[in-house]
């Protein structure tokens, strides 16, 4: 791809100061971290509005702008489901009724949750799982930033990503959550005003709402293009696949069971206040959609010509970036390319924290028990520096096998998200579930959707299963091999499942 | 469509129409609103006389309802 657009010194200038600014706020919030419970929770003191604000910058980075927009160009507005059905449904339910009792459980991850209501293998299980997905993802994120940094400055793919890793690394080594929430609030702002700066300017461009709607269904292969609900035969999202796949299965398993969601919610103040956190972010989110796919159909409209129709072998992540550079007037586009940096480095900071606290709670700290509090900071801060080069090690490979970023980034979820859902929902609404039955539902449910990713590249593309039904019925074959388990084996007496299921309250003389 | 496609699509559609698809998805948030609204105030920890900028189940209701009313118009 050529550079379309040379920055000039207004655009590198608002670059430059949101890069300082960002590094800057980061070390000054780092002074008051003396413990791990600072570093890894934030102390618990973050306020519900700045928590709601780093939930939506920690779900939607730079993946999610290039991929959202590559995604709306080539399907259209079926993708805003991704934060309707996907976001705003799992995120009331668990405002009401899974953060505030997650808070109470006092745990610093979802895994030793799953370690006090399960067994040690669950944990341990769980735990590699999210530490290999968040290595994963950090790829991801790194491929999404060169993509756009190597089509607007004309970086060059490992430039690109040195520079964010570093940056990154910088406030949040010395800074811990709170750094990562606190830079995050900046972040969401600058994100709104860019996404929405882009859309602005490309309805005026293409003449509005009715002028969008008029040359996309004009060429052909739109027909539902308009349609948040496809027909049921649909070869990539059939909506009961939207439906249960999405809405019931990945949807909940993100906003409930995602260690780099979850955390920082565990880091508020209160119960309430993680409750409105959630609330907070839902309500944020009503409007990202259409800031995140407009651009797609945006460019559908003006780039047609140049992109036509998506092929096998096409190139999806270049929508945006072409896009900008086409339709941004310099000194708009310095802003944008800051919204894009705040996507980047927030959804970085938030993901290789997560990864930290993940390995350092639930994998090392089992190992290596009775170390002092200083020691687990340490440990901490060093595996943030290891996470990063581990993201930015597999970067290469993830933009060489994969089409879009976020086709990888959903990939790796449906692998586990399923099982973890299951699991997580059977503790915390139902008595019955025992550890066996969770150990061998987690085993059934990963072994299920391996097989169903497998399915196609062993017996041919006749037998491809969409991510969403993967999604579903990896999250059904562990929901049922844990229940058939479970009632064939021993429960846990009503004593040892206090504060670990929502309905069994912690007894006054434990809780004294 | 597999048949891991078909099987789920084949329970949900029984009767299968354009308008059903339209309507479980804004069924699932008129659901939730339902438990919302009816949700015991104690489990939240809100009074009665909380003002409705301060209560997570004004802001969850307009939440939902924003969202049955998308699904309506744009499914």
């Amino acid at each position: 791809m050529e550079t379309e657009v040379a920055l000039t010194g207004a655009d590198i200038a608002i670059m430059l100061a949101y890069l300082l600014g960002v590094v800057a706020l980061g070390m000054w919030i780092s002074r008051g971290i003396k413990s791990s419970k600072d570093f890894f929770l934030a102390g618990k003191s973050l306020p519900w509005w700045a928590v709601g604000m780093s939930l939506v910058v920690s779900d939607i980075g730079a993946k999610d702008m290039v991929g959202l927009a590559a995604d709306g160009y080539r399907w259209g507005i079926v993708m805003m489901n991704y934060d309707f059905i996907g976001c705003a449904f799992p995120l009331l339910v668990a405002a009401f009724l899974f953060m505030p009792f997650l808070w109470m459980a006092g745990v610093y991850t979802i895994p030793e949750y799953l370690g006090r209501r399960y067994n040690v293998q669950v944990r341990t299980g769980f735990a590699v799982i999210w530490t290999v997905f968040m290595v994963g993802t950090l790829g991801t994120i790194f491929v999404s930033a060169a993509v756009m940094f190597q089509c607007l400055l004309g970086w060059s793919f490992w430039f690109s990503v040195g520079v964010t890793a570093v940056v990154v690394a910088v406030y949040t080594t010395v800074g811990g959550l709170k750094a990562v929430v606190v830079t995050d609030t900046v972040s969401c702002a600058v994100l709104i005003v860019g996404a929405a700066l882009i859309c602005i300017l490309g309805l005026n461009r293409v003449g509005g709402f009715g002028g969008l709607h008029e040359t996309v269904s004009s060429l052909g292969w739109t027909e539902h293009h308009f349609d948040l609900i496809l027909p049921r035969d649909h070869p990539e999202y059939p909506w009961p696949a939207v439906l249960l796949g999405l809405g019931f299965v990945l949807g909940p398993a993100y906003w409930i069971g995602n260690q780099a969601i979850v955390q920082r919610t565990l880091g508020t103040k209160s119960q309430q206040q993680a409750r409105a956190s959630y609330i907070f972010c839902a309500v944020i989110k009503l409007f990202f959609p259409v800031l995140l796919v407009l651009p797609g159909l945006i460019a559908l409209a003006l780039l047609h010509d140049k992109l036509g129709q998506p092929t096998a072998d096409w190139d999806k992540n270049q929508i945006l970036p072409l896009l900008v550079a086409r339709l941004l007037p310099t000194g708009v586009l310095g802003i944008v390319m800051g919204a894009f940096l705040a996507g980047v480095l927030s959804n970085l900071d938030s993901y290789v924290n997560s990864a930290s606290t993940l390995v350092v709670t639930d994998l090392y700290r089992p190992l290596a028990p009775n170390r002092s509090d200083q020691h687990y900071l340490a440990v901490g801060r060093w595996l943030v520096i290891v996470f990063l080069l581990g993201g930015v090690a597999i970067a290469y490979p993830v933009k060489e096998w994969f089409g879009s970023v976020f086709e990888a980034f959903q990939n790796f979820l449906t692998l586990f998200q399923g099982p973890l859902l299951a699991l997580l929902l059977l503790g915390m609404l139902t008595r019955f579930a025992t550890s066996t039955g969770g150990l061998v539902g987690m085993v059934a449910g990963l072994a299920s959707s391996i097989l169903m990713h497998a399915s196609g590249m062993v017996f041919g593309e006749d037998y491809d299963v969409p991510f969403l039904w993967v999604a579903w019925w990896s999250f059904v074959v562990a929901l049922v091999t844990t229940t058939v388990v479970s009632l064939f084996t021993r429960p846990y007496d009503r004593k040892r499942l206090e504060g670990l299921v929502c309905w069994i309250p912690v007894s006054k003389e434990a809780a004294e | 469509m597999n048949v891991l496609g078909m099987i789920p699509s084949a329970v949900i559609l029984l009767g299968s129409g354009p308008w059903l698809g339209k309507a479980a998805f804004a069924g699932v948030f008129v659901l939730l609103l339902v438990w919302l609204l009816f949700m015991p105030a104690r489990l939240i920890d809100e009074d009665r006389g909380t003002a409705w900028w301060r209560s997570a189940r004004w802001w969850a209701v307009l939440i939902c309802s924003v969202q049955i009313a998308v699904y309506l118009y744009w499914g």
